[in-house]
């Protein structure tokens, strides 16, 4: 043993079988050397406890998965460059139209103050009654897939035969069984087609309903470029 | 519900990139405290972490479940951090724990019981400690600190390392061996100079 000091170190770890534990534990018992020897081991392990190692803070950025881009992807300086270009395309849209339209002689004494123009309140598009709609258009789309993939997963585990007999006692039996595990094969397949046009079918509706929200939001930008106050105090 | 490793690497291989994000969060610590032992250096530690699980990420296909994911992530870090040393052609730094003002030290106590009088001997310890480790064979360094600070068995560590189980006990035993002496020398080096720094300003 006192030859072969790498077998304490099973014993010192405890990650020695059991005879051979009690081969080192008999000899170290009267053995000072080895007694020695693991007690040193014993004593640097406790010192290697010692050594910290310094604060952790996560350096990881969490990968996230993909998903389709949208509008409301954009930060808020995009949108709002985007509602400054408007207005500006919009101005001097209007200013060209005005510079080449022919032009009216000036009244100046008749020229009453012409009123600002109203917009009906039923005309005026809130960007709360999109969210509005477009929460209930998602809860409504949500219960219309569930609906659908409850039916055809009942459809689909529907049995074609019944389970009486389960071993085939004749060629008779045989092919019949076969022939009930065809129908139910083909049901399942149809019912599976079924479902992937289903989902299709709504994911394409979901997307003209995102479609139709963003033709909303255009309409906002647009109304907000043509009711703002001629006099330029827009957004005071 | 608590997902073990396997489960977490069998969703993350099918595509499930939030499964590779409880992996990460699970192992990266252990990682750290790897490659900071290894190299020696905070900043250096945490570039090898980012990189260990990017490589994880684009080697998930190729693990095979053989050994466990941690031994498979220990192995990638510490070829990371030999690379590392190999570029940077030089050897792992020793880098003492900054600060020994009174307060911070207050503020690093393992245990509100902790004296600063303990705490300033801990910290010199794990300075003696680094100093001893980095002097050691890279192989016997290894060892020891997949070991100790990892809990591996010497069939894992043998697996990993791609050596005989013996030869994980020879290195384990060698290496303590030496940090046992050094370690002893250094402690009585520092009684001595304890002793003589008393000794004149007593007389």
């Amino acid at each position: 043993m006192c030859d072969e000091r790498e077998r304490l170190i099973g014993y010192v770890y405890d990650e020695c079988d059991p005879d051979e534990r009690q081969v080192i534990a008999d000899h170290v018992a009267s053995c000072e050397t080895c007694q020695q020897e693991i007690s040193g081991l014993r004593r640097v392990r406790e010192d290697l406890l010692a050594w910290d190692v310094p604060e952790y803070e996560s350096v990881w950025r969490p990968f996230v998965p993909p998903r389709a881009a949208s509008w409301r992807d954009l930060p808020v300086w995009a949108l709002a460059a985007a509602a400054v270009l408007l207005l500006l395309a919009g101005g001097a849209g209007g200013a060209v139209t005005y510079a080449m339209l022919p032009h009216r002689p000036v009244l100046t004494a008749a020229a009453a103050p012409r009123p600002a123009a109203v917009v009906p309140a039923s005309d005026v598009v809130h960007s709360a009654d999109l969210e509005a709609l477009e929460a209930r258009l998602t809860e409504k789309f949500q219960n219309e897939v569930d609906e659908r993939v409850k039916l055809v997963a009942a459809h689909a585990s529907a049995p074609a035969i019944e389970p009486a007999s389960d071993v085939a006692t004749s060629p008779e039996d045989l092919r019949r069984q076969v022939q009930a595990l065809r129908v139910t094969l083909d049901r399942v397949s149809k019912a599976q087609d079924q479902l992937s046009k289903s989902v299709y079918a709504d994911l394409m509706s979901f997307g003209e309903t995102q479609r139709r929200i963003e033709q909303g939001n255009n309409y906002i930008l647009t109304s907000l470029v043509r009711h703002a106050p001629a006099d330029g105090s827009a957004g005071r | 519900m608590t997902r073990t490793d396997e489960e977490l690497v069998a969703r993350a291989t099918a595509g499930d990139l939030e499964s590779f994000n409880q992996l990460v969060a699970r192992w990266e610590r252990p990682i750290h405290a790897l490659a900071y032992r290894t190299l020696g250096r905070d900043e250096d530690a945490r570039d090898v972490v980012q990189e260990a699980f990017l490589r994880a990420y684009r080697g998930l296909r190729g693990f095979k479940g053989e050994a466990k994911f941690s031994s498979w992530l220990y192995r990638i870090t510490l070829n990371l951090c030999r690379d590392w040393v190999r570029r940077e052609r030089r050897a792992a730094l020793v880098q003492p724990p900054e600060g020994t003002d009174a307060v911070d030290l207050a503020d690093e106590r393992a245990a509100p019981t902790e004296s600063v009088e303990e705490l300033v001997a801990r910290r010199e310890m794990s300075k003696a400690v680094s100093r001893a480790m980095a002097e050691l064979p890279e192989e016997q360094r290894h060892a020891i600190l997949l070991k100790e600070y990892h809990g591996l068995t010497f069939q894992e560590i043998a697996d990993m390392l791609g050596c005989p189980l013996s030869t994980v006990k020879t290195r384990l035993y060698q290496g303590l061996s030496v940090l046992r002496r050094r370690l002893e020398r250094q402690q009585a080096e520092e009684a001595s100079l304890r002793r003589a720094t008393w000794e004149s300003s007593s007389s």
